[in-house]
Parts: C-alpha cells; structure tokens; sequence
C-alpha cells in the first residue's frame, strides 16, 4: 500500500530461488541516495582545509551535531558506533528528500524500507550489547532481578514485547510521516482535477506550497528522530550493568 | 544537548511508549483471530485478547515506571 | 468510497483529542516544573507516562484507519 502519485514500476525481473528481487524503480531511488551521500561526504573531506570549504562545513555540522550528542553516551566505543548513526541520519535525509521531487518514487513512503531500516537498527543495537558485555552477560541482562518465580514468564513476555515495539515504533513513525505528506499532497491536488476551475485552483496551489515546505521540515526532524533513537538504543545497550 | 543529562532516556521512552500500549493490544486481538478461526467461536476469543493484550500493555507502562526494581527509591 | 471518508474521519477527530490532551499535559507540567524546580525528575517521569497513554488512543484510531483504507 503506496499513497503517492508515482507507480513501482519494475524495471527487470530478478529472482533467486523463488525470492523475488527484480530491479523496480525503489531500487534505483535507494542506490542513487547511497551514491549522493557517498559522492557528497568523499568530495567534502577529499581535500579537507583547516579553514573549511562550503561542502565541508555542512558535513562538520552535522557530525559535530551527533558527537556533542552522542560522546557521553557511547563512551569510549564512540568511533564504532558514530559512523552508523551518521550514515543513517544522511541516508534517511536524502531519501525523504528524494521523494519530494516529482517524477522520483518517495521510497520511505514504503513500509518495506522503513521495516528494513528499522530491522537493521534492531541487530545493530543487540550487535551492540553483545560486541561490548559478551553474549551471556548481555542476555542475562534482560531478566530482571529479585522478582517471584510465579511472575517470570509474565516478565520474559512483556521484555519480549517492549523488545518488539521498537522497531515496529520506528518503522512505523517514519512510514507514516511520509505517507502522510504524499497523501495530503495528492488530495489537495485533485481538487484542481475535480473542479475543473481556474477561480478555485487558487487555493490548491498555495496549500500545496505551504504543504511542501513543511514536507520538507518534517523530512529533517524525522532522520533526525530516527538517527537520535538509534543512537539511544546502542547507547543503552553497550551501557547495560 | 539532550542525551548528556538524564533527558535522553526519558525523551527516547516518550517517543515509543504509544506504541508498547498498542503493539500488545494489537496482538493480542490477532491471536485472538487466530485462535477464533481454529475453534470456530467468532468473537468471542478476539474479544477476551484484545482486552487482555491492552491489560498486558497497559501493565508494561505501569511495570516499567513504578513497579520495577530500580524504582524503589523513586516512588 | 465511504469506507475512505470513515477512514480520514477517524484519524483526525482522534488527533484533535490526543493533540489537545498532550498540550494540556505539556503546559501543566512545564508549569509546575517551574514552580518547583528540584522535582524535575518526578514531574517529567509523570509526564511520560501520561503522554503515552494519550498518544496510545491515537494510535488505536491510526490502526483502525489503516484497516478501512486496505479493506
């Protein structure tokens, strides 16, 4: 279920072993947004002055941005985990932005990339714990202490359950946000269709406007969400004592 | 900013604690579905597990937050 | 075709009740932050937990409007 005005379109069909991974125009919108953030960050530190250069200080705010947030949450692992953190937040961004260009298919209006950006932060995060307590210690985390013995499965299944929430939670919020913008942009927009008046197209025009620049507000404030709750979950998992 | 005092883990919870409430509500009512279609009693299961599910969510929040074991000194 | 006008109804009369009620809680508590600021702590926990479960209430109609749309 995709509410934008742009079809998936399949541009070559691929499968292996009965998995169907044909090339569809998602796809070409996932790998062009990994090229843009690639091209961009290599050229700003291709050459990277003391006195930095228009691209390079785009690229030193956002870092300085996450390692002011980050640096008392990570700790030492700082270097092993910023790079992840960043390469979501940059990635998220250009994909929502993408998506605003007409013609492009908005592809984090897609539960399918959202779910899949989330599962990722979700092994991440355990990857996380594991790599820093060593395996038993971090799963042995999860059970809480100094509870009666009739209560442990009920706890062991509401831990499961809040373990589960939130990846949902993220691909969930991402998803909806999108969706929700393309929506409201193809309902304003059909009234121009509906109408057939050039007295009344006035008003879809400008609510088109106004929704987009706030698209375009949301765009940010949702990578960063998203790149603030990783953050987070790796943070409290490497700090599990 | 935020994440260096004790605002982050708070700013984080408030973010998905919506949906710790819904996601047992929601699966409690989907096995209740399940389990309607396997004895054939419609809706009477779905019913019970939907309000089950959100009793058990409802529970998290409140574990979570007073209950547990590292809130004694708060409460 | 009115399973859609349901759809986009539920949604929003649902956020204009959690809306409301966030701002309500969000306005109290700053307040009451302000008027005693060493239980900070306190207020801000209890104010989570009250955002969650007004938040949850949106999320119920979010679902039940996903279901309209697909059905």
């Amino acid at each position: 279920m995709s509410a934008s005005s742009e079809p998936l379109l399949v541009l070559y069909n691929l499968s292996i072993l009965g998995i169907n991974i044909s090339i569809t125009s998602a796809v070409i919108v996932i790998w062009s947004a990994a090229l843009i953030v690639f091209l961009l960050s290599f050229f700003a530190v291709f050459q990277a002055k003391v006195v930095p250069g228009k691209l390079q200080s785009i690229i030193e705010v956002i870092y300085e941005f996450f390692d002011s947030q980050t640096s008392e949450l990570f700790g030492e692992q700082k270097n092993r985990w910023l790079p992840f953190v960043l390469a979501l937040f940059c990635f998220i961004l250009i994909c929502n932005l993408l998506g605003m260009v007409p013609g492009v298919y908005p592809i984090t209006a897609n539960i399918n990339v959202t779910a899949a950006l989330a599962i990722a932060v979700f092994l991440a995060y355990h990857l996380a714990g594991i790599l820093s307590s060593g395996f038993g210690k971090y799963f042995k985390s999860f059970i809480p202490k100094d509870v009666p013995l009739w209560a442990l499965p009920l706890l062991i299944i509401i831990e499961i359950l809040s373990q589960l929430a939130r990846p949902f939670s993220l691909a969930i919020r991402l998803f909806a946000n999108m969706t929700a913008g393309h929506l409201i942009t193809l309902t304003i927009l059909s009234l121009i269709i509906i109408y057939h008046n050039i007295w009344i197209a006035g008003f879809p025009f400008l609510g088109r406007i106004a929704i987009g620049l706030f698209e375009i507000f949301v765009a940010f404030v949702q990578a960063y969400v998203f790149a603030y709750l990783a953050a987070l979950y790796i943070g409290l998992a490497i700090q599990e004592h | 900013m935020f994440l260096m005092d004790s605002w982050g883990k708070d700013i984080g919870d408030s973010l998905t604690l919506g949906f710790e409430i819904v996601l047992p509500t929601l699966l409690g009512a989907l096995l209740g579905y399940l389990l309607d279609r396997y004895f054939g009693t419609w809706p009477i299961i779905m019913i019970m597990g939907l309000f089950l599910g959100a009793a058990l969510g409802f529970f998290m929040v409140v574990y979570k937050f007073v209950l547990g074991s590292d809130n004694k000194e708060k409460r | 075709m009115m399973g859609l006008l349901a759809a986009g109804l539920s949604i929003a009369i649902a956020g204009c009740g959690a809306a409301l009620g966030i701002g309500l809680i969000g306005a109290k508590s700053v307040e009451s932050m302000a008027r005693q600021p060493e239980a900070i702590p306190a207020i801000r926990v209890t104010m989570i937990i009250a955002i969650a479960f007004v938040e949850s209430i949106a999320l119920y109609a979010l679902v039940i409007s996903f279901m309209l749309i697909a059905k």
